[in-house]
């Protein structure tokens, strides 16, 4: 979708659990949106487990998750195909 | 086999620590997300797999002992549980939770390049230098606080022991055989080169009987933090360093056979040069060889400040904690909870409620 509106979040670097913390907020505040697939979450990670532990959060909330390998870190893409 | 000689200790315990690093990183196994992740998302993948953890780890131990293979049962390296056991478990969980690593977790963190960790592990060697001031006063309040002189649960009944041991290996069997009925051990994972929890606990457990065989104690990491701190205060401050009792005296002490082996944090080589240091050098080795590897070395730069403050404050805590209960998780979690000593029961009991009240500092004054 061309419309669809993109939030990126940029947690390279930051403490662990911060990555996980701050989609899980985001998730919630765009709960309507992200459900109705108007919005998409782009999240940049170094955190290793949070490919483990984001992708189950947000599955169990009904969206669709896709983990990509970028070059140093992981791209975790959250919302409605 | 137990050995004396340093070369032969240093370099064991180093390769050990290099392939500790190498899985550890691999599969992330921090264990810290491990209890804090229970708290924030009721994620109990990580504690699971602690579990098998502890039951190889727990036989191994076991049966190790007995055909003689574990000389020293209880190590040498264990005390009497007392209040300071438990004070320094609550303060290590809290600073662990704010660190975003605890003494091992730290180090394989540091390795991808997350300055964070970096800061956490300043903070470490400042809360070592910390304690040292104040040693005298903490051994004196861990012995006027001794609950009990017993090491172990049972200790002076290896029957009932055994017993004991044979109850928790029948009841996690059967709780393990439920979860992997539920599917519940496998995980998925989208990390380059994942590694499966319940595999990382189960080669931790080798590595950790191993460790236990070469150098007569499970494996401990917290004194050598001390020793590069006693290290670093010698070039500023040798005459100091000199009257710092922590610095002079030994923390482990005894022999074999005719030798006497006896090691403690003070700037210069001993007994704990040639397994902890190196330990937690081939930690970091193994963990940066598979980050370079991996291709997933990167500084992206400082965090945020307040996680930056945190970080330094929670190194600082945890280490101030794991010197005053004289270990850290992984003497504690990882030694003694499977060899039932009341140092590690008591340890982790009070490190469950730290991660909690860590947890809550984190999530309502830092990462909003």
């Amino acid at each position: 979708m061309a419309d669809t509106q993109k939030i990126k979040l940029d947690i390279l670097g930051q403490v662990c659990p911060a990555c996980l913390l701050v989609v899980l907020r985001e998730m919630n505040t765009h709960r309507q949106q992200l459900k109705n697939g108007e919005t998409q979450l782009i999240i940049k990670t170094d955190h290793r487990d949070t490919t483990r532990t984001i992708p189950e959060s947000a599955r169990k909330m009904g969206y669709d998750v896709e983990v990509r390998n970028m070059e140093t870190y992981y791209e975790i893409t959250i919302g409605k195909k | 086999m137990l050995t004396t000689d340093p070369l032969l200790l240093a370099s064991g315990t180093a390769l050990l620590g290099f392939i500790c690093g190498i899985v550890l990183y691999r599969g992330d196994y921090c264990m810290v997300a491990m209890l804090r992740d229970y708290y924030l998302i009721r994620d109990t993948t990580l504690l699971r797999s602690f579990v098998i953890y502890f039951l190889i780890a727990a036989v191994l131990f076991h049966l190790g002992s007995l055909v003689g293979l574990l000389p020293f049962v209880p190590p040498p390296t264990f005390a009497p549980a007392s209040l300071a056991t438990m004070a320094g478990g609550l303060l290590f969980g809290i600073g662990i939770v704010l660190a975003g690593g605890c003494v091992v977790g730290t180090l394989y963190k540091m390795a991808s390049g997350n300055l964070v960790n970096w800061i956490g592990f300043t903070g470490i060697i400042i809360g070592s230098l910390l304690y040292a001031e104040v040693h005298p006063l903490m051994q004196l309040f861990a012995a006027r606080t001794t609950f009990t002189d017993a090491i172990t649960v049972a200790q002076h009944n290896p029957g009932l022991k055994s017993l004991i041991l044979l109850a928790i290996l029948i009841v996690g069997l059967l709780v393990i055989w439920r979860w992997s009925r539920q599917g519940g051990l496998h995980v998925i994972s989208y990390a380059r080169g994942y590694i499966q929890p319940w595999k990382v606990a189960s080669i931790l457990a080798l590595l950790n009987f191993f460790f236990y065989m070469l150098s007569a104690a499970p494996m401990g990491i917290t004194t050598a933090y001390a020793k590069v701190a006693g290290y670093l205060e010698q070039v500023f401050l040798p005459e100091h360093v000199a009257d710092l009792a922590y610095f002079q005296n030994n923390s482990v002490s005894f022999k074999v056979g005719e030798i006497l082996v006896s090691g403690g944090a003070g700037p210069h080589l001993d007994y704990i040069s040639f397994t902890e240091l190196t330990l937690m050098a081939g930690i970091f080795l193994g963990a940066l060889t598979t980050a370079l590897y991996y291709k997933e070395f990167k500084i992206y730069g400082l965090p945020p400040w307040r996680q930056t403050v945190t970080a330094l404050a929670g190194g600082i805590l945890l280490a101030l904690g794991a010197r005053i209960a004289s270990g850290c998780n992984v003497k504690f979690f990882l030694g003694a909870l499977p060899l039932l000593a009341w140092q590690g029961l008591i340890f982790a009991a009070a490190t469950i409620v730290g991660t909690w009240i860590g947890t809550k500092i984190l999530t309502r004054y830092v990462i909003r």
